[in-house]
């Protein structure tokens, strides 16, 4: 996917990730905070951060404090569009709509993180292409 | 980010091949270099330790310890008993290694595979330090969170 200009990163540890490394990562790529700032939560695992924590403008204690990619453009547009989250859930190695195996347990985790307000899911999707686009990106691999 | 594992990332790159990619989307990698794992694991370590501590290619996660006998890996304290080996997180059979990079021109500041990070990091995490993978994901507004390299 990279080499077709795709930005993707492997699911791998994803269904046993912990609250504060996922907050990390929210923060990372601007998804959980207001659009285009630099606030990340300072709340730990132990104390998971609410909705107001995560807009009151804390800095991260722990961590050196990440830029998400929202406020990383040379964009003018005070609020440029947060990045989404696509899960793929298709095999782009076997062009096929093979579903991993991972992937219930990943969507059950980041379901239930959503559920506590770490993660917003109306910035993640699944990815599954239909048979007919498969077959042009076939036709298009070969 | 440590310097020092980011020389001991580059270093242990010199030992690899570069990969040829024979999937489907082998002529669009070009652009994408993947390693294999060093063909000769004694003489990638004793090249490291060379230059390195191995203290510190302990903690960049290129090298690990195990017990011979028992085969599993140990932990600092039980000096005396265990073997240097090459992470194998980094030195599976069908292991593909992308190096992250913060720009085209630093060495790397992990490692990724299929399996994991060399530091031991959240790969979804680590790949976002990647300065491609920064680039994409600022020219195309999403990142795909995938289950095969």
């Amino acid at each position: 996917m990279r080499a077709v200009g795709i930005p993707a990163a492997p699911a791998k540890g994803l269904e046993q990730i912990s609250r504060k490394t996922l907050d990390e990562f929210c923060g990372a790529l601007g998804l959980g905070t207001p659009n285009g700032s630099m606030q990340l939560s300072n709340q730990s695992a132990a104390a998971p951060p609410t909705a107001a924590s995560l807009q009151d403008g804390a800095t991260h204690t722990e961590q050196a404090p990440c830029i998400p990619f929202a406020a990383m453009t040379d964009s003018d547009d005070p609020a440029p569009a947060k990045p989404r989250l696509f899960l793929v859930g298709w095999s782009p190695l076997g062009l096929s709509r093979h579903r991993p195996g991972e992937l219930p347990e990943v969507l059950r985790t980041l379901t239930n993180l959503g559920d506590s307000l770490v993660i917003d899911l109306d910035d993640l999707f699944l990815w599954r292409p239909s048979h007919a686009a498969l077959q042009r990106m076939g036709a298009r691999t070969i | 980010m440590n310097e020092s594992h980011e020389g001991i990332y580059a270093k242990f790159l010199e030992h690899c091949q570069q990969l040829q990619s024979t999937d489907c989307w082998g002529h669009f990698a070009e652009n994408v270099t993947f390693w294999k794992p060093p063909q000769d694991e004694s003489a990638t370590l004793a090249a490291l330790q060379q230059e390195y501590d191995t203290q510190d290619l302990l903690e960049s996660g290129v090298a690990t310890y195990v017990y011979p006998a028992e085969g599993l890996q140990a932990s600092l304290p039980h000096k005396g008993k265990e073997e240097l080996i090459v992470n194998p997180v980094l030195n599976g059979p069908f292991s593909q290694i992308l190096a992250l990079r913060a720009s085209s021109q630093s060495d790397p500041c992990d490692l990724l595979t299929g399996d994991d990070t060399a530091s031991g990091r959240l790969p979804l995490r680590a790949a976002l330090d990647d300065h491609v993978v920064q680039e994409q994901i600022r020219e195309v507004g999403f990142l795909c969170i995938t289950f095969s390299m």
